[in-house]
């Protein structure tokens, strides 16, 4: 089958697909799902290359149940997110917390003028915000605010309520607030609120 | 990128930010977050990282795979289907029990326990045959209760057959007799009980069976008189 055509396929056909032996839906399948993966373990972890680790391990574990996949159950991709956010989960419990003062300040301080290392500092701050949160809130805040994902489908990620999902985000949201509060003026924001 | 008037509505500020509009946040804290979660968004917002995918319904933020990982991960899923396959083919040519056991290895099955769910599973099936053939539960609790009733009946025969037996034209034949019979000193009765020995004899008199019916109520089988009645009998031929 033309690219172009897999191109239009449903992940779970894909997966179907796969386990029949099919490689080109592997392929595809890898295409559309790893970058989602592989930005919700680096929002979550941190690390780029941690990160690429549990991508794989994520996608390793979709090809191995793809045989048995029970279609109607659960979509791919959210089966995928919980997988992910669960491996992810391990490897933060098995870190060291590291507070955010401790987590050091940008690297961009001289320079923060330029609009490319604004928005590095930015970014940087954001991370370690992040950071700071408990596991389960800064899961529900990267993917809701990060990950766009609607309250249901993080409810099924999280395997909780969606009441449970909107607290947390709010209680993760304010959290940031009141960890970036500080740090409006050095990240360019006006301090007039 | 592609992305559906549903998916961006999920993002309540996002919309008005992307079209440079204000936001509406609690507080200038409130704006500045969310400037922060839009330029994470944008910082992985690639081309050619989504698809229409039917469930793929994140805003956007996708990174860009490093080529090695994408390498890894389709590696892994070439090994996945290449490990299927050997399993697959080995269950096809299964002609013994090593290409079993390197089988049950390869899955991480306990070798053991496969094999006592087969003979399980066996013997199941085999009960549920013999069950079938003979008529189901119903028809074996009763085949064993006549079969215990009658070895019962055969060691340990109830007295109130015996005048049942009788009404309905059956002959008593019991070595008790005998001890009555030989106990008389009739000759001829003697001869009655050495016929009755052989089951039978009540036609030949009424004396006979009279001795018959007094002999009955003796339980005693194998007295010391019954046995000398053997060695009488054993003796005459």
């Amino acid at each position: 089958m033309a690219f172009d055509a897999l191109d239009q396929i449903p992940d779970e056909d894909l997966l179907a697909r796969y386990g029949a032996g099919d490689q080109a839906a592997a392929a595809e399948l890898a295409r559309r799902l790893t970058p989602r993966v592989l930005g919700v373990a680096s929002r979550l972890l941190g690390d780029r290359a941690e990160a690429e680790d549990v991508a794989q391990e994520a996608m390793l574990r979709l090809w191995r149940i793809a045989p048995e996949w029970r279609r109607g159950e659960a979509q791919v991709s959210t089966w995928l997110y919980r997988v992910t956010s669960n491996l992810c989960t391990d490897r933060l419990r098995r870190r060291r917390p590291v507070p955010l003062e401790a987590a050091g300040d940008p690297a961009s301080d001289a320079p923060s003028a330029e609009a490319g290392l604004l928005a590095t500092a930015r970014q940087q701050a954001l991370d370690q915000a992040l950071a700071g949160l408990p596991d389960r809130q800064r899961q529900a805040v990267v993917l809701r605010h990060i990950e766009g994902l609607a309250n249901p489908e993080i409810a099924q990620i999280m395997q909780i309520g969606v009441e449970a999902v909107e607290s947390l985000t709010a209680r993760g949201k304010r959290a940031l607030a009141a960890a970036l509060a500080g740090r409006k003026r050095e990240l360019g924001y006006d301090d007039d609120g | 990128m592609t992305m559906t008037d549903d998916k961006k509505n999920r993002h309540p500020g996002r919309d008005a930010h992307a079209a440079g509009g204000p936001l509406q946040p609690v507080s200038s804290t409130e704006a500045m977050l969310e400037d922060l979660f839009q330029s994470a968004r944008a910082e992985w917002d690639l081309p050619g990282g989504n698809s229409t995918g039917d469930d793929l319904s994140g805003s956007g933020a996708q990174p860009s795979v490093a080529p090695d990982l994408m390498a890894r991960i389709l590696a892994d899923a070439r090994d996945e289907t290449l490990a299927r396959g050997q399993v697959q083919d080995r269950y096809q040519d299964d002609t013994g029990a090593d290409t079993r056991d390197a089988t049950r290895a390869d899955m991480g099955v306990d070798k053991g326990k496969t094999s006592s769910s087969a003979i399980r599973r066996w013997l199941r099936g085999l009960g549920a045959d013999l069950g079938l053939g003979f008529g189901g539960w119903p028809a074996a609790a009763g085949l064993t209760a006549a079969t215990v009733a009658g070895v019962w009946l055969g060691v340990s025969q109830p007295q109130l057959l015996d005048p049942v037996a009788t009404r309905y034209g059956m002959e008593q034949a019991s070595l008790s007799q005998t001890v009555a019979l030989s106990d008389a000193g009739d000759p001829v009765a003697g001869s009655g009980a050495a016929t009755g020995l052989a089951a039978g004899a009540g036609s030949e008199s009424d004396a006979a069976s009279d001795a018959q019916s007094d002999t009955w109520a003796v339980p005693d089988l194998f007295d010391d008189q019954t046995l000398s009645g053997f060695e009488t009998l054993l003796m005459n031929g």
